[in-house]
């Protein structure tokens, strides 16, 4: 089999794997490519049959437009279950605080959120798009990922996960976060995009934004994001190489207008994808620390 | 895509112990291949201070946990990724530490191909040993030992042969593998990483990064015999768009074409296959390792758990199969407990029961003599006083299934001859086991 074939057939199975030992599964969908590529593999997985996972945003109310648009048309175009857990409502709930200061974001309330909305669902298990070439402390998690009572990932008590045996027992309020492409890399990604066809929002590529500076990314200026004093915008040819809240997504500077064009460049490129997501730039272990309270 | 991406993924270890700088190896090989991205080597030059080379401390780069990070260690298996114009990797990072073998287990039970570190001052030692064990255990195909850090031995030739020596010998005793390939290498400075050595110009074989590439990735076995296991069965009734019945699951082993008859297990059923798909693109041939969609030209009713196998290569079936065990939880072996089985997509209530015979598929151990006779690996017996069912134990058993299971033994096929054992009270993984043959086989 060649990587790609390799690759999406390990997915499938996976996938398959969660239908079998799961009661109450759902994909968690951002609206990225890779939960697209995730929402296509699970309908090719049990092709003819019908998709059989809901789709779950956690929304922060901090996306962008374009994201938006493409998830409800693609609810709509193939008929998918979507469910939305709102990091809004938890604010006025008063379940989270909204983060006050220069740097405030959203991006850590979505685990107050996300564990909230698992709970009131009684979801066993959250299938996710997260590859463990994004970042260190996902290197190390295992495909199907235990949670414990409170939602925690616990890196050093994570189950031995042995050939294709995925153990998906679990005791009562337990769940698993399960990762159909953790050995994908960002590169086979788009091949996949590439040879399926697979539709992405536009911001995946190359187009005309007003953005400004800050801190080494260029981010775009919209209602979450003004530019301070002293900065100035400007508009620029970029694209995104992540999706995620707008004020905290960087941009790259690029032409690449088609997915060939993308992958072009992504083979000369040489930072790494999550090198723009100021979310992960908080601290060496921003990433740790947030899958070990419950996040993506 | 170049027609040598067709080249399928090479999935590799790398193993050591303690400090012999297994992370600084991988660093440095993706360093040096052009792998790592520029801001994650930034990230890690922020660290710590440079090293004498003035390059970034390479260990630091899998080490992805904090207190990995704080500790110095490595804990858990790091998996990375890494392209060349040849083809693509998936490396495992392995921890050294005794107490983490369970986490190498982990990372080798899908490997082709091992790296195995071995530090010139100490030679081999326990954990070389272990770490051989193990890859034998899980069938790795390709094994490359580096001796590192010959630049604390100012890359002398003696060291290194000494060393050679010791586990060329060591492996051909024990585990019938007459020519490894062993290489001296300096992991913090790169000599015969990616590029050959200015300092060890005795040394005219290949760099590791070569040995890598040349190493066959697992083309599959054809003439594996045929099983499929199914993880989902649709009837006709429940599939709205189609009048047919389908079953979703994996080729496990060998390969199926559309007109093909194949046995059911469990029962006596035979069923002739009309048409494969991978999603919605049919296909007129499945081979081991896809997730494929089957169509029957007789009607049929299947379950999860089933297998479909070729029918001139049975299955092997039994309610007390031999299983080799490794132990991987804290929690000793309870030989009075019962304990869930997972083989395939089944699942079942067993007792585990000591058992004497050793070794009985352990190829070249039983032919040995000598000196190494010693290693625990060749007694000819191990007695059921000798089984503690402890972490990190290898030992054999008899399971009680409630229930006939079918299967192949371990070396003919990985997927069907695995299986994992489960805590009922915890449902942690506790152990991993390898199916043996039959006695007379």
């Amino acid at each position: 089999m060649n990587p790609i074939d390799e690759l999406e057939a390990e997915a499938i199975y996976i996938l398959r794997e969660v239908y079998a030992q799961f009661k109450r599964p759902a994909i968690l969908f951002s609206g990225g490519k890779d939960s697209i590529v995730l929402t296509h593999l699970a309908v090719q997985a049990f092709y003819p049959q019908k998709m059989p996972f809901p789709l779950l945003h956690i929304d922060t109310g901090h996306n962008f437009p374009e994201t938006i648009a493409f998830r409800d048309e693609l609810v709509r175009s193939r008929h998918f279950e979507l469910i939305i857990g709102s990091v809004q409502e938890s604010i006025d709930q008063g379940k989270a605080t909204e983060e006050t200061g220069p740097e405030a974001s959203r991006n850590s309330l979505q685990t107050i959120t996300l564990r909230d909305t698992i709970c009131k669902l009684g979801l066993d298990a959250c299938i996710g798009g997260g590859r463990r070439d994004e970042e260190k402390a996902r290197a190390k998690e295992r495909v199907f990922s235990h949670r414990d009572v409170s939602g925690q990932w616990r890196p050093d008590r994570q189950r031995p996960e042995l050939w294709h045996h995925y153990n998906g027992l679990a005791l009562k309020g337990e769940h698993f976060r399960i990762f159909p492409l953790s050995n994908w890399t960002e590169l086979d990604i788009w091949s996949y995009i590439q040879r399926e066809n697979i539709q992405l929002p536009s911001l995946y590529f190359a187009h005309n934004r007003e953005i400004i500076r800050r801190n080494g990314s260029l981010l775009s200026v919209g209602p979450y994001l003004k530019p301070r004093n002293g900065e100035q915008t400007e508009r620029l040819t970029i694209r995104f190489r992540t999706c995620g809240d707008m004020p905290i997504t960087g941009a790259i500077e690029s032409k690449a207008q088609t997915t060939e064009e993308v992958m072009e460049e992504l083979k000369l490129m040489r930072t790494s994808e999550r090198g723009s997501r100021a979310d992960d730039q908080r601290s060496e272990t921003a990433m740790e620390d947030r899958k070990r309270e419950g996040y993506f | 895509m170049s027609k040598n991406h067709s080249l399928s993924i090479l999935r590799m270890i790398f193993a050591g112990s303690v400090d012999d700088g297994k992370s600084t190896l991988m660093g440095r090989l993706f360093y040096d291949a052009g792998a790592l991205p520029a801001d994650q080597i930034d990230q890690i030059a922020q660290l710590r201070t440079l090293n004498e080379n003035n390059l970034p401390d390479f260990s630091l780069f899998t080490d992805g946990l904090r207190e990995e990070r704080t500790k110095g260690i490595t804990i858990d298996v790091a998996y990375r990724y890494f392209r060349t114009k040849n083809r693509q990797y998936i490396v495992a990072d392995t921890p050294g530490h005794f107490q983490f073998t369970r986490n190498m287990i982990t990372a080798a039970s899908n490997a082709n191909l091992i790296v195995l570190l071995v530090d010139v001052q100490q030679g081999m030692i326990e954990q070389t040993k272990l770490h051989m064990e193990i890859a034998d255990r899980l069938g790795i195909k390709h094994w490359i030992v580096c001796v590192n850090k010959m630049d604390r031995v100012d890359y002398h030739m003696n060291d290194f042969e000494r060393v050679s020596q010791e586990i060329q010998q060591y492996a051909s005793a024990v585990y019938n593998r007459k020519n490894i390939s062993i290489i001296p290498v300096s992991a913090l400075h790169g000599d015969h990483v990616v590029e050959p050595s200015a300092s060890m110009t005795w040394y005219s074989g290949p760099t590791l990064l070569e040995l890598i590439e040349q190493a066959e990735s697992n083309e599959n076995e054809h003439d594996k015999p045929m099983r499929f296991s199914v993880q989902c069965f649709y009837s006709a009734s429940e599939v709205a768009t189609s009048k047919c019945n389908f079953a979703l699951g994996r080729i496990e082993g060998g390969c199926v074409y559309p007109g093909d008859d194949v046995a059911v297990w469990p029962g006596n059923e035979q069923l002739r296959v009309s048409r494969i798909f991978v999603g919605s693109r049919e296909v007129f041939c499945a081979t081991e390792g896809m997730s494929v969609t089957m169509q029957f030209s007789n009607s049929c009713h299947l379950s999860r758990g089933m297998y479909l196998w070729d029918p001139k290569i049975e299955l092997l079936k039994s309610r007390q199969p031999r299983v080799t065990v490794c132990w991987l939880s804290e929690q000793k072996c309870d030989f009075e407990a019962v304990y869930l089985l997972k083989h395939g997509h089944n699942l079942y209530k067993v007792r585990i029961q000591k058992d004497s015979i050793r070794d009985i598929n352990s190829g070249g151990g039983a032919k040995t003599e000598g000196i190494q006779t010693k290693e625990s690996r060749i007694k000819p017996t191990k007695s059921i006083g000798d089984i503690f069912g402890k972490e990190n134990e290898i030992f054999n058993v008899l399971v009680n299934l409630e229930r006939e299971m079918a299967f192949d033994p371990y070396t003919m096929n990985r997927n069907t001859g695995s299986v994992v054992f489960i805590n009922p009270a915890t449902f942690e993984t506790c152990a991993a086991g390898f199916l043996c043959p039959f006695d007379n086989e």
